[in-house]
């Protein structure tokens, strides 16, 4: 015993380090997972509400952006013009549409995030999908009484399913260096991408309508498999996040009672 | 009243990460964590184990604002393990009731010193949040870039605040 207590007592700042990196690891592997481990979202109402206090004077910074966000989108929606174009997600009647300001949100790290100041007070749910008038930024995964966590499309999980008009379906995914472009995988090879194509979520129907996420820039045939690869620029700007909105599904009761399994 | 100090130090360290550079529209390959400062402010006097609990407590903060899991904790650990060698390497023997840190040494020995620290906390901090070593490149260029304005920023910090020391 006096042995052990000695040993402790010598090695005390070593064994201390070796339980620090420990926990470290232990919730950063927790972390990986879309699912969140609720061991990484202790105090996370805490935190956002922090984030919140601080974003107040920085949104002083962003006014003038957020004044030319909404100048554009008034304009539009007077002239009749794209936005309120057939394909555009707001003519969904499917979706009522929550808006939500930005607290904070990162585009530079390889998994980026988004806090938006409204949660389940506001009738937000893990798994409904947030975008911004331009076009699709993520999906719900985490939310207190009065913020939800965002895992947008800038995620190494964050991928989605995206469809080409009468072209067919693929997969979203960002590379993790520019905000700005993504790439579509897995078209298939005789529906060949052409630049100017318009990019569409293709999500569960909980999740959100079909909206705008990029158009395609370029695309290449992959010599293996045939298929085509094509560099998609993102239509919604990550750079600068001000108000979101988040989908959610109306009939949401009757597609839950669809999907009980029968017993 | 040290500790107070410090506290209140590391209060505004966090304060100016938070309030100023995390938005800070400078590039798409990482931020400058301008926190660092603080365990270069540090005295050298400061133990061990008061070492790994600043750090752990400092990393866990960061973790939690950056929803990064342990990315940052990790970094901050082994920023501080491998600080007295390095100080030891380049700047040679302390005393240990030292009441000064790093950032009262002068312009060059601080900016060796911060450089080395730097990039080895930017290395682990980026490879951690990648996950391991998939695109090599782009971490390598997130890593380089990345330390590279924090540096600038220590260096300005340093010119700001430990005016009779800079050389």
């Amino acid at each position: 015993m006096r042995q052990l207590i000695l040993f402790l007592a010598k090695y005390r700042s070593t064994l201390l380090l070796i339980v620090f990196v420990l926990i470290a690891l232990l919730r950063h592997s927790l972390k990986n997972p879309v699912a969140e481990h609720r061991l990484n979202n202790v105090g996370f109402g805490t935190i956002a509400s922090v984030h919140n206090g601080l974003s107040g004077w920085k949104q002083y910074w962003r006014l003038e952006a957020i004044n030319e966000e909404l100048a554009r989108e008034n304009a539009a929606l007077r002239s009749g013009g794209t936005r309120a174009s057939a394909n555009h997600f707001s003519n969904s009647t499917d979706y009522d549409f929550i808006p939500a300001r930005v607290v904070d949100y990162s585009y530079t790290k390889r998994n980026n995030y988004i806090i938006v100041h409204a949660g389940r007070r506001d009738g937000i749910q893990p798994g409904m999908g947030a975008m911004t008038p331009d076009g699709w930024v993520g999906s719900v995964v985490e939310v207190s009484d009065a913020y939800a966590h965002i895992i947008p499309v800038l995620h190494s999980k964050g991928n989605i399913g995206a469809r080409i008009p009468e072209k067919g379906l693929g997969e979203l995914r960002w590379d993790g260096s520019d905000p700005s472009w993504a790439t579509l995988i897995d078209i298939q090879r005789e529906n060949r991408p052409l630049p100017g194509d318009s990019v569409y979520s293709f999500t569960r129907t909980s999740v959100g309508p079909s909206t705008l996420t990029g158009t395609i820039v370029s695309a290449v045939q992959n010599s293996e498999d045939l298929t085509w690869t094509a560099k998609v620029a993102l239509s919604a700007d990550f750079k600068n996040m001000n108000w979101l909105y988040i989908s959610k599904l109306k009939d949401v009761a009757q597609l839950d009672s669809l999907q009980i399994p029968a017993l | 009243m040290s500790m107070v100090k410090n506290t209140v130090w590391l209060a505004l360290v966090l304060l100016v990460q938070w309030g100023l550079l995390q938005d800070l529209p400078l590039t798409v390959y990482g931020n400058p964590y301008l926190y660092l400062w603080f365990f270069l402010w540090l005295p050298f006097g400061v133990t061990r184990i008061g070492l790994y609990a600043i750090a752990f407590g400092v990393g866990s903060v960061m973790d939690a604002f950056e929803q990064s899991g342990g990315a940052h904790t990790l970094a901050c650990l082994t920023l501080v393990t491998v600080k007295p060698w390095v100080e030891n390497a380049l700047i040679g023997y302390r005393k240990s009731d030292d009441n000064e840190g790093v950032s009262h040494l002068a312009l060059a020995p601080y900016l060796t010193t911060s450089a080395v620290l730097v990039l080895l906390h930017h290395t682990v901090l980026f490879t951690a949040e990648n996950y391991g070593f998939g695109n090599p490149l782009l971490l390598f260029v997130r890593i380089l870039v990345s330390s590279l304005i924090t540096l600038i920023l220590l260096a300005i910090t340093h010119a700001l605040f430990s005016k009779k020391y800079a050389a």
